[in-house]
């Protein structure tokens, strides 16, 4: 049995439902807003009781199962009434599932320092990846040296969505440091690339576009798949696995010389603009996953190295 | 002004009228250290974080002890949250990646170590799990013998009582005479009463959850079976109070200082 678990109108969970459909998998969707307005019961360790109930339908959870889930926090758009109920299921479902034994994709927790980018680039580099040199600040001084040495773009420090833009060195004299903090990165000309890793899968696209940023309007980009060079996948395997995750989407500028320069790991991926573009070549391997027998899924692993990511 | 520009000798990150970070600037002040107090949104402002590979360089590699991590914001104000989301942030990695010491240090995926919202998951964390079960639910037990917390008040009653409308988490209640808090700092731990425990161990035992959950600085409660039969962690405190802190205090200020200024 897949769960489905994740906002009704998320696109990407959208999608995933209705690849696992189109497959022929198994597949009970418990959408969070009508949960949030629903009854649920979930018990750590299980004890074959646990249920939700988004609206008419009661989904008895298999802790055994395999799980996709996008666990948003909507609360801030929330009046101040509905924000405990909301925050109170998103806790009742992080610690059940990070206490699962089955397969879930992805378990709450690991990834979190993509939240913040410094800590975020600075593991990716220790994981063998190429990233491009960062500063973070509220010193306009360095900033303004960081942008005059070569050109560099930036980005929010934190995991909220912002296109990078390109700066200007000038942009910083007379800096307030009370606008700060500022996150730049060295500019990597060249073109995107987007990998998804999946389990022991290796899924990559190239993206041609005339913009900084392809995902301003992804229309006016080209795809192309990108067969991702086997070193540099077995090293994403490896660091998807080690970062606790069995799905991550993977960010790369391509150099001229041929470099790929990571850019982040999303632990949450929205990956279902890239998967149309692979003839559902994600949510293939997605499945294969989560309906694959347990040895290969390496469950336990996952669980125990998610566990340690978290501690 | 330049932001970056503060270099104390030990910096105090807390929010206004944090007793505990008042209490040991005086003490770090008395023993002649610059020390700066500073709530997380100015902290996060004096750091540089320069990543390039695999090195990490944060200035000013200054001692700090993180009491609060994230700036407050009025949570309708969407400027303000993704401002205040950009300076934890910055502080989170400045914390994590200093070469200095840092109590408590953030982890790759958080700030409090490996605490959890649930009991059941940071006792199993914690090495200290002794198999009670734990329910978040909607409705109430039906049933008398658990301890239930209200989400949205955390008032907690025993059922048949409800502590509030809901949601609910739920706990067996268990049969402890008491309670007794230790205070851990580092590799060390205090008792906050003098009471005959037996051969209950807690201060090792505390020190030895608290290394395991990534906490240097914490207060572990432990509820105390009758006559000091056995004692089960009732909660792990990574920021602790003053209030709980407090029969232990100048042991506790004078050891984070050792830990912070080696």
């Amino acid at each position: 049995m897949i769960y489905a678990i994740g906002v009704e109108n998320d696109p990407t969970l959208a999608h995933f439902v209705r690849g696992a459909v189109h497959a022929g998998a198994e597949v009970r969707v418990v959408g969070l807003r009508a949960l949030a307005a629903g009854e649920w019961r979930l018990t750590i360790p299980d004890d074959g009781e646990s249920v939700a109930r988004a609206g008419p339908e009661e989904v008895a959870l298999d802790p055994d199962g395999a799980f996709f889930c996008r666990l948003i926090d909507l609360s801030v758009a929330m009046d101040a009434a509905a924000t405990p109920r909301w925050a109170a299921m998103l806790t009742a479902l992080s610690a059940w599932l990070s206490e699962a034994p089955g397969l879930v994709v992805n378990r709450p927790g690991p990834g979190g320092h993509n939240s913040s980018k410094p800590l975020h680039e600075h593991l990716l580099a220790a994981a063998g990846l190429r990233v491009p040199p960062s500063v973070t600040s509220s010193d306009g001084e360095r900033l303004r040296a960081f942008a005059d040495a070569e050109p560099a773009v930036v980005k929010a420090v934190s995991g909220v969505r912002a296109h990078a833009r390109r700066v200007r060195p000038e942009e910083f004299d007379g800096f307030d440091p009370l606008a700060g903090p500022v996150h730049l990165q060295r500019l990597v000309e060249g073109h995107d690339a987007r990998v998804h890793v999946v389990g022991d899968e290796v899924h990559g696209l190239e993206i041609r576009a005339t913009g900084l940023d392809y995902r301003r309007d992804m229309a006016d980009a080209a795809f192309a798949p990108w067969p991702v060079p086997d070193e540099l996948a077995r090293t994403l395997v490896a660091a998807t696995r080690d970062l606790g995750l069995a799905f991550a989407g993977w960010d790369f500028k391509l150099a001229p010389g041929g470099e790929a320069w990571c850019l982040e790991a999303n632990p949450m991926p929205g990956y279902d603009p890239y998967d149309r573009r692979l003839g559902s070549a994600i949510t293939g391997a997605l499945l294969r996953l989560m309906t694959g027998d347990r040895e290969r899924r390496g469950d336990d692993g996952l669980r125990d190295r998610a566990s340690a990511a978290v501690g | 002004m330049s932001a970056a520009r503060v270099d104390p000798s030990l910096l105090l990150v807390g929010d206004d009228g944090d007793p505990v970070v008042a209490g040991l600037a005086e003490l770090a002040r008395a023993g002649g250290r610059a020390v700066t107090v500073a709530p997380p949104a100015r902290a996060a402002r004096m750091f540089s974080v320069a990543c390039d590979g695999a090195r990490a360089t944060v200035e000013p590699a200054v001692p700090m002890l993180l009491r609060a991590a994230r700036p407050r914001a009025d949570p309708r104000d969407e400027q303000a949250r993704f401002h205040a989301d950009e300076l934890a942030a910055t502080l989170w990695a400045a914390g994590a990646l200093s070469p200095a010491p840092v109590v408590n240090r953030p982890g790759p995926n958080g700030w409090a170590g490996g605490l959890s919202a649930s009991a059941a998951v940071t006792e199993r964390r914690a090495g200290v799990d002794e198999g009670r079960a734990e329910t978040f639910a909607t409705a109430p037990p039906g049933d008398g013998g658990w301890w239930v917390e209200d989400a949205g008040t955390r008032r907690v009653a025993v059922s048949p009582d409800a502590p509030g409308p809901g949601p609910f988490r739920m706990r067996p209640a268990a049969a402890w005479e008491g309670y007794e808090l230790v205070a851990v700092v580092g590799d060390r731990a205090w008792r906050s009463t003098a009471l005959d425990l037996g051969g209950l161990r807690l201060e090792p035992r505390s020190v030895a959850a608290c290394r395991a959950l990534g906490l240097q600085f914490a207060a572990v409660t432990w509820g105390i079976e009758p006559r000091a039969a056995g004692a089960a962690v009732a909660r792990i405190d990574a920021f602790p109070t003053a209030e709980q802190l407090r029969p232990c205090w100048p042991d506790v200020a004078r050891a984070l200082l050792a830990l912070l200024t080696p």
